[in-house]
């Protein structure tokens, strides 16, 4: 089942609901709703607003209608209620459930680059719970956007992810980095879900700009949402598709940064100073905005932030903190490198019960 | 070469709205008819070569077909690692030219030119290595990079007014453009790219056999059958002969089996930079690789190493 045949068919049974000479009255304010949201599914633009409403919408139906296939107000309804369910359920990614995936799979895959992937926990979990718009049934799904993972060693974060929607399994995360395994220790354009092979810094965002050209270029609505490292903004490459995405006014990307404050050998600000990194970035043409990078809805509305203006490519800078969720990680370098023993991964898992 | 160059390409978004050229601001010229009927099919990135590629893999990956233009010194040399990870990994259908390769930036010394670029791509996986020498084997490479489905690297070197072929050729494997006389020496000149011109003169002079390498990766492994009554050969390329054409005959003689019996002469550029300004020839000349060098160097590889038929 593919979203644009569906919208279609929404837009079809709203529009024929409307000429219904039958239609309760009550009903009306409600059907101007679905009509809305037929509008933003046909436009294959959901914000968030939307998937966070209290109750959802159109559930109750009257007794006379409910289940009579015939009524295209009903089947607007079930319609809706499919695509919204699908919709809350992926809003579903808990950060603690994601923190325990990425402590088992370093674990087993004796894996470096903890703290890396703890601090994109929250941004990944925002971008799939509701930013970003994907099909959860089909990780390929032509109308998808993209995300790309620019910091490619913070995969762990995004597998967690795809653990949760059912795109890789247990098994996958269990056998992590075992001999002829497919998960690897950056990400990987064979994983359906990971747009970019990513690993060697400054390549993930170019790409993602030369992405974002093209789909502009097809007026296509979908989106690109890149996450990058502060460390990876050492990089040369990052700046010079900072010009041409500002240039070409990609107003379809979205750069997130992972400002951890810290890269491989010790502090950002020691190492190569970024800082002001909202400003540089506004100073290249980005609408730019900072949040707390652990507020799942912080995130969600530092994405939607100057949303107005859509001929600039836009930039967050997600405050975070390297091995955030674990106490003795948090903030602490040592866990760049680090592996866990059976006693840390007990003491790290207990944290997050 | 280069009109062919800008005819194929113009050609090409004529026919695929999908074709896109990136520049690194370079290429003036050599786009104008693209540039002015197609203007949205010419993507000046600006002076940004690395990026560049890395844009021309998210187009290729949203259903572009980018074809990237630069310097050898700089596309594919300044973004070699580009090339590996964003284009070669994922083995998308990008095309790179890199024009001037060779010695042909001569006044503007070695930041300018070229002679590892064949060498420095050979070892990656998926990429296509073609080196035409006239327009006419560079229409077959173009051909085969846009039906290839992987990456390929066109090496366009020193440009010479008159064609090697008289028509078009059929395909780009290696192509003999002078034969043997009846009676003559077992030695066979093999030269890629630029040099082919003055292998082929050397050639015809002395009647002995001359064949052109239009495509370097995947190895050219017919080029083997061409050599098989070959006692000398000698490897003409502008381009330091180890990693390069020479590198590829010996390996393929090697694998072949067939390499006791032969001696391979190199003529290639030395293992060093260019020294002092000066036109082509004399860039070349430092390298003893201009017209009258090479010519001495081949009438030496002749005279020294002649076996005749009856010392068979």
């Amino acid at each position: 089942m593919r979203r644009p045949q569906k919208t279609s068919t929404v837009k079809r049974v709203v529009a024929d609901a409307t000429n219904l000479t039958t239609l309760k009255r009550t009903e009306q304010p409600r059907l101007q709703r679905l009509g809305k949201l037929a509008d933003l599914f046909e436009n294959q633009r959901l914000p968030i607003s939307h998937l966070d409403e209290p109750r959802p919408l159109l559930v109750g139906t009257t007794q006379g209608t409910k289940g009579y296939t015939g009524d295209p107000v009903c089947q607007a309804k079930r319609i809706c209620q499919t695509l919204l369910s699908r919709a809350i359920r992926t809003a579903a990614l808990d950060p603690r459930v994601l923190r325990r995936h990425i402590l088992h799979m370093a674990h087993h895959g004796r894996s470096a680059h903890l703290g890396c992937a703890m601090s994109i926990v929250e941004i990944c979990a925002a971008l799939f719970g509701g930013i970003m718009q994907y099909d959860r049934s089909d990780p390929l799904a032509p109308h998808r956007d993209l995300l790309v993972l620019s910091k490619g060693h913070g995969v762990m974060a995004l597998y967690a992810c795809f653990r949760e929607l059912g795109w890789v399994g247990d098994d996958d995360l269990r056998n992590y980095l075992g001999n002829g395994t497919r998960l690897r220790g950056v990400c990987e354009v064979d994983i359906p879900g990971c747009e970019v092979s990513s690993g060697s810094l400054g390549h993930g965002l170019p790409v993602a700009v030369g992405m974002a050209f093209g789909l502009l270029r097809q007026q296509s609505q979908r989106r690109v949402w890149c996450i990058v490292g502060d460390g990876e903004m050492n990089e040369g490459t990052m700046w010079e598709a900072m010009l041409f995405a500002a240039h070409r006014r990609l107003g379809n990307l979205t750069v997130i940064v992972d400002a951890n404050g810290f890269q491989a050998m010790g502090h950002t600000a020691e190492v190569l100073r970024l800082e002001p990194l909202v400003s540089k970035f506004a100073a290249f043409g980005f609408a730019a905005v900072e949040c707390d990078g652990h507020d799942v809805h912080a995130i969600a509305a530092a994405v939607r932030h100057e949303e107005s203006k859509p001929a600039m490519p836009r930039a967050v800078i997600a405050r975070t903190v390297k091995g955030n969720g674990v106490s003795f990680m948090a903030a602490n370098n040592r866990w760049h490198y680090t592996r866990l023993t059976d006693d840390t991964l007990a003491a790290a898992l207990d944290e997050l019960r | 070469m280069r009109q062919a160059l800008s005819q194929l390409v113009l050609e090409a978004a004529e026919q695929d709205e999908r074709f896109l050229v990136l520049s690194g601001d370079h290429g003036y010229e050599l786009f104008d008819a693209l540039r002015t009927r197609h203007p949205d099919q010419f993507v000046n990135v600006g002076v940004a070569e690395q990026s560049m590629v890395g844009i021309a893999a998210g187009l290729c990956r949203t259903g572009f077909r980018p074809c990237i233009y630069g310097l050898a010194a700089f596309v594919p040399m300044r973004v070699l690692e580009q090339v590996k990870i964003d284009l070669c990994y994922g083995s998308l259908p990008v095309i790179l030219l890199g024009d001037g390769a060779g010695l042909v930036y001569s006044v503007l010394g070695a930041s300018h030119q070229c002679g590892e670029d064949v060498a420095c791509l050979r070892p990656l996986p998926h990429i296509a290595i073609y080196s035409p020498c006239d327009a006419h084997e560079f229409r077959a490479c173009w051909i085969e990079a846009r039906e290839g489905g992987h990456p390929s690297y066109l090496r366009i070197g020193k440009s010479h007014p008159d064609d090697i072929h008289s028509g078009p050729v059929p395909g780009t494997s290696p192509v003999i453009v002078s034969e043997a006389a009846a009676d003559s020496a077992p030695a066979v000149i093999v030269a890629t790219g630029a040099m082919v011109r003055v292998g082929r003169q050397f050639a015809r002079t002395h009647g002995i056999r001359c064949i052109s390498v239009p495509r370097l990766k995947p190895a050219p492994v017919d080029l083997i059958p061409l050599l098989a009554d070959a006692q000398r050969v000698a490897v003409l390329e502008e381009h330091v002969s180890a990693g390069g054409l020479w590198s590829l005959v010996l390996e393929m003689l090697q694998s072949a089996g067939m390499m006791r019996s032969l001696w391979v002469e190199p003529i290639g550029l030395r293992d060093a930079f260019t020294q002092s300004a000066g036109d082509h020839q004399h860039a070349l000349g430092e390298h003893g690789l201009d017209d009258g060098q090479i010519a001495d160097r081949l009438a030496h590889w002749l005279h020294e190493h002649r076996v005749t038929n009856a010392g068979k």
